[in-house]
């Protein structure tokens, strides 16, 4: 191919002056804004949080310690014991006193130390904390292996049969009440076909049942999400560009549109972790997972609160890691905003 | 003859009834020949272009044929199809930003096409790609750069670049110069000149564009759309120097710069056209006849073609 | 594209109306209805499996299962209905409040929305149930505690769109006060969407009802709600099932009348609209 000399000649004039290279010094600044602007609001969610889980204590109505120790014994406390309980745990103080000692504790990362069994709360957290990461994690990886793609072919058949019958199924999904399909999987596949354990942990066959009872709202959201998102890539002019290239549309669906929506789903993603630590407390529960889940609810029975309060601010500043960790892939992974900082 | 259409027909379905873009259009294109399709908005300039390279969506009914070297490509299996888009054929969209996937670098968006059309491997696409890169303009190490990153007439490089990657006998372009400064415009001209008149043998191209400044510089043919039909045809001097349709003169005497909406009136809805001349009420030769009764293309010179009765 | 959205909305819209429709009925009628007293405790015939008599078999009180899931409807539906117009409401005027001035006053909202919104919210109400004690106020507390802000959000978005349209200006240049102009134009204006945000809030808040009553968190044991019931019959799941099938399959319908209707309402809804939605 022979090409008119002008035309290749000074190309640089064409271009905005100052042409940022992609990952350059732009880059990184807007990086570095996103990512300050959104630790000063972690930090300040957490203040709030500590603040609130802290006043929780003093709403309730009751005493604590006449509680726990009713719970201790099974008999009425006597007021001699009561004094004592809350003398030993510092419970007698001023609210602020109270507050600001907790508070300092807290930047030594003490949790204060849980009235049921004596130990240390992030302790108990910790212990805890790997049987309800297993089922989290396996509940998400179950979800994305099974929603995604039927997502993604639900939106390349639009107003199909099978996009109809996922639409009418997903609904359902996201309107069935977590524990009681875990305890009709129970009832299914532990009592009547005997294929599955319903309770106890440690084998591969004891999580089926929990991640499956998990895993059924996230796939029926995500599903939806992502037929969503990808009916709207694919009606983009680049997917018209992609097919004017004549490439198989195989490439088309799980490349170029699949990219561009899979950017809103790893955020989509993120939030719901949230919606993961509230079906691990029902979850966990319900299959008497030994999990951070079950001994919160635990707690609260028991009025448990250095429990409470330790556990509501670790889930907490997991969320806000989470989400903030979300927020750093998003800018990676779009590189829209990785140029521009849009946010 | 490389591409020849015949009675091509497009039809949307709408709520309120059939919406008409291309309503019979007749159209020949020889080897090495740059033909111009000109129009106001909304004429169908762009749904003629899709309908050649059946990129039209579901809802668009399509009828007539439209031969490319004696095949016609409506007939085509859809897999069959794909391997002329791309290879054969290569349409350039407007509004390159767009056109563009925001989430793959440049290089890639070309490498891809080299590699599913020509079986390229990986290394050897991306080399090609650097390339023609240089060829249309952008250096080779912006090759990862992505879409957003390039200023406007960068990214209409690249969208030629994608278009020429696997040397295609036939390129649509539609409206490459539009929303581009106007030294940039010149630019993108000499570029697309070098790249069908400046290669052997020469290359074929359908421009579609609103800039009669572009279809003298470039095109050595004319055809003039009005509401979904051809109104004039001819060589590209000839038209410029003798125009015979009222819409054309009109267009010819109008400024570039208002969507070439040429001439008094609205552009007529293209669900209810206007019985007779699509034109007339618009017309200021019209007359009774023309209310009543379609016109019909008349030759009147070699290659030159006009749809008026009083042409 | 568009179309065949509306179509497919309508159905929807019609298959979640009626289901509404009859759950509404079902909680006004409930008396006349039910064959038996919800709350009717005969030992002699605890545990009865579905039959002629007990359409749903009886629970571990030998009370009629079927009475006291019609019954239950009252619970759920009143329960979720007064939480999600509590919470559309308060988000409606705080986000109005935050669109309309704007400057500081928005800023200061927006910054209290935004820690809001990045607490895990059935967390924070399992929490104050917890802590405060299992009552209906309290579990009303809870729902409304983080459930408002959603709405602030967008509703702060559709005010802000409103505002740029030419009526509002028209308004104020005729002298409208402030108040005048929020409660006559803005309101009505960003009512459509926000009843989609609120007819989707309801299946959640009738799912979080449940699962708080479920845990023994909510509504309490002898009270024919749905989750309570499943509370109470969770021990009978291996021996007596149908104690649990039907107060499950209750909730699951229910919220998924709520579903039908809040997506068919989007589906119909034009696309301006739904823009604001997805913010
Ligand atoms: N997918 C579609 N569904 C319905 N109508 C369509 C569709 N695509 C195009 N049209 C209609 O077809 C007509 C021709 O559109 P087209 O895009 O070809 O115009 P154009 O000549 O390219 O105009 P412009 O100069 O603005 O690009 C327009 O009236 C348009 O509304
Ligand atoms: S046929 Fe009549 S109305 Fe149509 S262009 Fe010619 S003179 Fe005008
Ligand atoms: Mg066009």
């Amino acid at each position: 191919m022979k090409l008119n000399k002008r035309t290749t000649v000074d190309v640089s004039s064409p271009c905005r002056a100052g042409f940022p290279r992609p990952g350059g010094k732009k880059g990184n600044i807007v990086m570095r804004r996103l990512l300050i602007q959104r630790l000063v609001s972690a930090v300040f969610v957490m203040l709030i949080a500590s603040f609130l889980s802290f006043s929780l204590l003093f709403s309730a109505p009751g005493n604590p310690a006449e509680t726990i120790l009713r719970q201790q014994s099974g008999l009425d406390p006597t007021y001699d014991e009561i004094e004592l309980f809350m003398k030993r745990h510092d419970l007698n103080r001023p609210f602020l006193v109270q507050c600001l000692q907790w508070l300092y504790l807290l930047t030594h990362g003490k949790l204060g130390v849980s009235l049921r069994t004596g130990e240390p709360v992030l302790e108990e957290f910790t212990a805890r904390f790997g049987a309800t990461f297993q089922l989290a994690v396996a509940a998400m990886a179950l979800s994305v292996i099974i929603g995604l793609p039927i997502g993604v072919f639900a939106a390349t058949r639009p107003n199909s049969l099978f996009d109809h019958i996922i639409r009418i199924v997903s609904l359902a999904g996201v309107s069935i009440p977590e524990f009681w399909l875990g305890l009709m999987l129970m009832l299914c596949f532990s009592l009547a076909l005997g294929w599955l354990p319903c309770f106890g942990h440690g084998t591969v066959s004891h999580l089926v049942l929990p991640v499956v009872t998990l895993a059924v709202g996230i796939t029926a959201f995500l599903v939806r999400f992502v037929r969503t998102n990808m009916l709207e890539v694919l009606n983009l002019d680049y997917i018209k560009t992609a097919k004017a290239k004549g490439l198989r549309e195989v490439v088309i669906v799980w490349k170029h549109a699949l990219k561009n929506a899979l950017i809103p789903v790893i955020t989509i993603l993120g939030t719901q972790l949230g919606h993961l630590l509230a079906g691990a407390v029902i979850v966990e529960t319900v299959f008497s997972w030994p999990g951070i889940g079950k001994f919160f609810v635990d707690s609260i029975y028991a009025r448990d609160y250095p429990v409470i309060q330790g556990f509501v601010l670790i889930i907490a500043a997991i969320y806000v890691l989470v989400n903030l960790l979300v927020d750093i892939l998003y800018v990676y992974l779009d590189p829209r905003v990785r140029y521009e900082g849009r946010s | 003859m490389l591409l020849k259409i015949t009675s091509l027909r497009v039809y949307f379905k709408s709520a309120d009834g059939f919406v008409k873009a291309a309503d019979g259009v007749d159209l020949e294109l020889y080897p090495g020949e740059i033909l111009g399709l000109v129009g106001e908005t909304g004429s169908g300039k762009t749904v003629l272009g899709l309908a050649i390279t059946r990129l039209l969506p579901k809802t668009a009914a399509v009828s007539g044929e439209v031969l490319y070297r004696g095949q016609n490509l409506l007939a085509l299996p859809e897999e069959e199809m794909r391997k002329v888009r791309g290879r054969q054929v290569s349409m350039i969209f407007q509004n390159p930003l767009s056109s563009l996937n925001p989430a793959l670098s440049i290089g890639e968006q070309i490498a891809e096409v080299l590699r599913e059309h020509q079986g390229l491997k990986r290394k050897a696409a991306w080399q090609r790609a650097g390339e023609l890169l240089e060829l249309t303009g952008i250096p080779a190490k912006w090759i990862r750069s992505y879409p957003h990153e390039l200023s406007g007439g960068m990214r209409q490089r690249a969208m030629i670049a994608i278009g020429l990657a696997c040397a295609p006998s036939l390129l649509i372009a539609d409206e490459p110069t539009r929303g581009l400064d106007v030294t940039i415009q010149v630019q993108i001209v000499e570029l697309l000149h070098a790249v069908t008149k400046g290669v052997s043998p020469p290359r074929s191209m359908l421009l579609i564009t609103h800039d009669l400044g572009v279809a003298a510089a470039l095109t050595d043919r004319l055809a003039v759309m009005y509401a979904g039909k051809i109104v004039e045809y001819g060589r590209t001097a000839e038209v410029f120097r003798n125009p015979r349709h009222p819409y054309t003169r009109a267009l010819l005497d109008s400024h570039p710069s208002n969507g070439l909406i040429a001439t008094r009136g609205f552009s007529p809805s293209l669900i209810n056209l206007p019985p007779g001349c699509s034109f007339h009420p618009r017309c200021k030769k019209a007359r009774k006849k023309c209310a009543h009764e379609p016109p019909l293309v008349q030759r009147i010179g070699m290659d030159h073609g006009v749809r008026c009765f009083y042409a | 594209m568009y179309i065949l959205e509306v179509t497919r909305g309508k159905k929807m819209l019609l298959t979640g109306s009626i289901l509404i429709f009859g759950f509404m009925a079902l909680a006004v009628f409930a008396p006349f209805i039910a064959p038996y007293d919800p709350d009717d405790v005969k030992v002699e015939e605890r545990l009865l499996p579905p039959g002629e008599h007990h359409l749903m078999g009886t629970d571990g009180f030998g009370r009629d299962i079927f009475s006291r899931v019609v019954f239950g409807t009252r619970y759920s539906l009143f329960l979720a209905l007064v939480v999600v117009s509590i919470n559309l409401l308060l988000g409606l005027m705080v986000g109005s409040i935050a669109g309309y001035f704007g400057g500081l006053v928005d800023e200061l909202i927006m910054r209290i929305v935004d820690i809001l919104l990045a607490f895990p919210n059935i967390i924070l109400a399992l929490c104050i149930v917890g802590v405060l004690g299992p009552s209906v106020q309290n579990l009303i507390l809870a729902l409304v505690a983080l459930g408002w802000v959603g709405y602030t959000r967008v509703s702060r978005g559709l005010v802000l769109s409103i505002k740029e349209q030419g009526f509002i200006g028209a308004a104020k240049a005729l002298g409208g006060s402030n108040m005048y102009i929020i409660m006559r134009h803005i309101i009505p204006n960003a009512f459509p969407p926000l009843l989609v945000l609120a007819t989707l809030h309801v299946s959640h808040t009738i799912l979080s009802i449940a699962a708080l009553s479920f845990l023994g968190l909510g509504v309490q044991a002898p009270t024919p709600e749905w989750g309570a019931m499943l509370s109470e019959g969770k021990q009978f799941i291996f021996t007596h099932p149908h104690v649990m099938i039907f107060p499950g399959l209750a909730i699951t319908l229910s919220v998924l009348s709520f579903n039908l209707l809040g997506e068919g309402l989007r589906d119909v809804l034009d696309p301006r609209a739904r823009e604001v939605l997805n913010v």
